[in-house]
């Protein structure tokens, strides 16, 4: 059963369709880098998969449950907002522009949903955020503010802080966008990492040469609709359409 | 030609008692020559003392004394301005040559040596007025009432002045409390309403509110004191004195004072001309200007500073009681359903659209004029507390919504993404960063607060400032209005270092 599952999604904003009908199914360990023009509509997916936009047509599940109420082909009508949140703690989401809590502490960004959203025991997730913040090298910052941290030390805590919910999944909307390219590096380092310890990921990027390296499948997508996917080889080096071609054309 | 109490003027009387409050702000400035040497006499009268100066029903300002100023101006060529002006006020416009003499139902009795006076003209006497089911029968049964008097009225100093007799000072001292109100609308409004049980004050002008009254009220068969009304012009003017006072004997001989008299029902009352009349007049002692000491500056202080107690408690209440209100604004402003949006938006654009003064009159009287329910004493204080803290929830309520909008769209999502209730987004990641984003306006509401609690003194709540006001008009001096100004700047002073504690703390993340 794969964790996530999208089918014949669609969504228009006023009256302007965005994606037309996309399906996708991201199984246990895979890692998928999504890759296109911008306004191709690849942050809207992500936006849809992570609840934060509601899809006007098809089913989003994670292992086998359903964020729909409404019957297969009709409007999307989404269930109770508690069922949501369950639906939430099977993800996490890791923004462009990161998105910490600017007057939680480093430590506090970390624990907070872990123990007022999940009801977890604050020492266990403290001890759990310890090793996250020893993991992606910033064990001596428990204690900042995110303002006082870097471009790149403020992305990597917000990675740690999507993992310590436990997600059986983590999404990337184009993480290193915002960031320096000699930062870059080292967030795509512990990306490599969570990629090599079988984390389940969707990664939105325009970074070629990670989606070479790491994808399991790149998808192509452009104009609303996926044009072409497959494994890195044959989307990337290979790409059998010509709107993939020159978008690749156009990058290098 | 005489206004009349009734359900449909009441409107009318509170927009009219905010907009003579504020008119002397917005007059234009005389000229400042004392002594019409351009040709003009200025006269300066309270524009709320029928029958002597007020404004009818056509707008006009008329009155026995205004229509007398008409006569002498007429008579000499003179071009007569009629300068309503703020009772408290009457002291600094007449020493800065903003009008040329108070000629106004003006005491003379305890005032014999501030003015330059010209002989009295009307013998007055201080009567008490009561609601006609009263049961109050003599000055006696005032013991343990709420008694009204005008701010620095001649009622006021038949009480608690220099020369008030020992007995009078031992019935004010029996009275629940001795209030005073700006003007006697205001003040028999207030015996309307059961806030007050008995107004003190000049006969003529209780005989003209009796008279537009339609039975409401009854006068009390013994008198408080008696006095004489003068012209007051400047302390040693005695050339614009002389030629008045000239004038006003040639209108006697010839019959035009008691024919003016008469048209005013004033007859019983004028005594120009009588023996003795003129004796202030011919009797004026040299100098006699009220000097100020440091001594005094001492007792001012003091005195400012017992009223200041009353300044901090509107202040902290309305704080106390606006800034949660503010919030609730806020929630059903924001409200997605439409009734609490639409009401919250009412509500906000009412009190930003009307003036504070306004609200405050309309909170205090609004109880018994919608709801006839008698009002106490003490409900002047409450009136000034609920119409502060709502006004200024209004204010907070959208500098609270500026605040939640201002917070990034990317804090609310990413609490969505980790899963936290609307409840938690907002107590626990959107409140903490709109408190420390409204702190620099919210401190200026806090600083206009501290200054608007002077505007108290419109329901006669005798905070700093109204007694500031007071204490410059019994010593014909304006320092202590300085005073005051130096108590509010101190206090604001100490505000604003504190708010700014407040902000750096608030501060510890950027």
């Amino acid at each position: 059963m794969p964790v996530l599952s999208i089918s014949h999604l669609k969504k228009s904003f006023d009256g302007k369709e965005v994606l037309s009908d996309i399906s996708l199914a991201v199984n246990q360990g895979e890692v998928v880098v999504i890759i296109g023009p911008s306004g191709s509509g690849k942050s809207t997916l992500l936006r849809c998969a992570t609840l934060l936009e509601t899809m006007d047509y098809g089913d989003l599940s994670y292992n086998g449950v359903s964020a729909m109420d409404s019957a297969p082909g009709r409007p999307c009508v989404y269930k109770p907002e508690a069922e949501l949140r369950k639906l939430k703690s099977n993800f996490g989401l890791v923004f462009q522009d990161f998105n910490l809590f600017p007057h939680f502490t480093v430590m506090q960004n970390l624990c907070d949903a872990p123990v007022h959203v999940q009801k977890r025991d604050p020492e266990e997730v403290k001890k759990q955020a310890l090793s996250l913040l020893a993991k992606v090298g910033l064990s001596d910052r428990g204690g900042a503010y995110p303002g006082q941290l870097s471009g790149g030390q403020k992305q990597r805590v917000a990675i740690a802080r999507a993992l310590c919910m436990n997600p059986k999944m983590l999404f990337f909307d184009e993480p290193t966008s915002a960031l320096d390219p000699e930062i870059t590096a080292g967030i795509l380092r512990v990306m490599r990492q969570l990629a090599a310890e079988h984390m389940t990921m969707v990664v939105v990027t325009h970074e070629i040469d990670f989606a070479r390296r790491v994808a399991d499948r790149v998808i192509f997508m452009d104009g609303g609709v996926i044009v072409e996917e497959g494994k890195p080889e044959d989307v990337i080096d290979h790409p059998g359409n010509a709107r993939t071609q020159e978008f690749l054309r156009k990058l290098s | 030609m005489r206004a009349k109490y009734g359900k449909w003027t009441v409107p009318l009387v509170l927009l009219f008692a905010a907009a003579a409050v504020m008119a002397p702000a917005v007059r234009t400035e005389a000229s400042g020559s004392a002594g019409n040497d351009d040709n003009t006499l200025i006269v300066g009268f309270d524009a709320e003392f029928p029958p002597y100066g007020y404004k009818d029903e056509n707008g006009e300002y008329v009155g026995f004394d205004l229509s007398l100023a008409q006569e002498v101006a007429d008579r000499n060529g003179w071009t007569l301005i009629k300068q309503p002006i703020d009772w408290n006020s009457k002291d600094m416009e007449l020493n800065s040559g903003s009008i040329d003499c108070i000629w106004n139902g003006f005491t003379m009795d305890g005032r014999e040596n501030e003015y330059t006076w010209s002989s009295a003209y009307v013998d007055n006497s201080q009567v008490v007025a009561v609601k006609r089911d009263s049961k109050i029968q003599s000055l006696d049964d005032l013991k343990g009432k709420t008694v009204i008097v005008q701010q620095d009225s001649s009622a006021l100093a038949a009480f608690t002045g220099e020369d008030a007799t020992d007995e009078n000072k031992a019935l004010a001292a029996s009275f629940a409390a001795l209030q005073q109100v700006s003007d006697y609308n205001s003040a028999f409004m207030n015996l309307e309403s059961g806030v007050a049980d008995a107004v003190c004050l000049d006969i003529g002008v209780a005989n003209y509110q009796l008279a537009g009254s339609g039975g409401k009220f009854r006068l009390l068969p013994e008198q408080v004191s008696s006095e004489h009304y003068g012209i007051g012009f400047k302390k040693g003017n005695t050339a614009l004195r002389d030629k008045v006072q000239a004038t006003l004997n040639e209108m006697l001989s010839d019959g035009t004072f008691a024919r003016i008299a008469d048209e005013w029902g004033l007859s019983d009352a004028v005594c120009l001309g009588q023996e003795g009349a003129d004796a202030v007049m011919r009797e004026e002692t040299e100098g006699g200007g009220s000097g100020f000491g440091a001594a005094d500056f001492l007792d001012v202080m003091r005195q400012l500073l017992a009223g200041f107690g009353a300044t901090l408690m509107i202040f902290f209440l309305t704080l106390l009681f606006s800034l949660p209100l503010g919030l609730l604004v806020t929630f059903m402003r924001m409200s997605r359903h439409a009734v609490p949006h639409w009401i919250a938006r009412f509500f906000i654009s009412i009190l930003r659209g009307t003036p504070l003064m306004l609200q405050l009159l309309v909170v205090f009287f609004g109880p018994y004029y919608v709801f006839r329910i008698s009002l106490s004493n003490s409900w002047r204080f409450w009136a000034v507390i609920i119409g502060f803290s709502v006004n200024y929830a209004a204010y907070f309520a959208e500098i609270f919504r500026a605040g939640i909008e201002g917070v990034p769209r990317g804090q609310r999502e990413a609490a969505q993404v980790l899963g936290y209730t609307k409840h938690q987004t907002f107590t626990r990641i959107i409140f903490p960063q709109m408190v420390r984003r409204v702190m620099p306006p919210v401190t200026n509401e806090v600083i206009t607060l501290v200054k608007d609690t002077s505007l108290a003194f419109a329901l006669a709540y005798t905070e700093m400032f109204t007694l500031a006001k007071q204490i410059a008009a019994t010593r014909s001096n304006i320092l202590p209005l300085f005073a005051a100004g130096l108590f509010y700047y101190i206090f604001n002073f100490l505000v604003e270092f504190a708010m700014g504690r407040i902000e750096k703390k608030l501060s510890y993340f950027e």
